[in-house]
């Protein structure tokens, strides 16, 4: 039962970094500085959710769970400034 | 024993496809906003249904609070960022449509300009 799970859990990472990967792409693909933040935005969690899959696979979850805390909250502390940026005259939001 | 791998690989397939859903949703949707709120689903539904799933393959242990705390850290972070950038976004396209609106002396029913 417990191969199952782990070549369950090393499926499940592959699927979760094509996403990301995706998202990557859909980063690059469009302009504008709002459309390029939403995918920031959604490859933040991806990668949370990666850190903390590496973590069940590798066997030492408690350190990758501790990154994925920080990971999260520093993400979160991103977008904010990028609001802010984007918020005040110095930003613009323009992109050429 | 079995139970608890069941349980597991149902909750943790259901967030997948929650992540899938945002990615399709991410890539189909039109306006910005739209995307924006596609984006939101991954962040609350998808870690929701993931951590619920580690949570019970981790069983009652220090690990497992922890992951309940960055479920919690992104459940409540992820709503005021979405909500900070809209805001951002929406003052954004009202100044350009003002200065749209009084420089090509249109009317302010201006078609609804793209958020860029």
């Amino acid at each position: 039962m417990e191969k199952f799970m782990e070549s369950y859990f090393i499926w499940y990472l592959i699927g979760i970094i094509v996403l990301t990967l995706l998202m990557l792409v859909r980063l690059f693909m469009n302009e504008g500085v709002y459309n390029r933040f939403i995918g920031i935005l959604v490859m933040c969690t991806n990668i949370i959710l990666i850190l903390i899959l590496i973590g069940f696979i590798d066997g030492r979850r408690d350190m990758y769970v501790d990154i994925a805390i920080a990971y999260a909250v520093l993400g979160f502390i991103s977008s904010v400034i990028v609001a802010k940026i984007l918020g005040s005259k110095g930003g613009g939001g323009r992109d050429h | 024993m079995i139970i608890r791998d069941v349980m597991t690989v149902i909750f943790l397939s259901l967030g997948f496809i929650c992540f899938f859903i945002t990615t399709v949703g991410v890539f189909r949707l039109k306006d910005f906003y739209a995307r924006l709120h596609a984006a939101g689903i991954c962040e609350s539904a998808g870690l929701v249904l993931c951590s619920i799933g580690f949570l019970i393959y981790e069983g009652f242990s220090a690990t497992g609070l922890k992951i309940f705390a960055v479920f919690m850290a992104v459940f409540i972070a992820s709503p005021i960022g979405t909500h900070i950038i809209i805001r951002v976004a929406f003052k954004q396209s009202m100044r350009e449509r003002e200065n749209a609106g009084s420089a090509a002396g249109s009317p302010a029913g201006t078609a609804e300009k793209e958020v860029q």
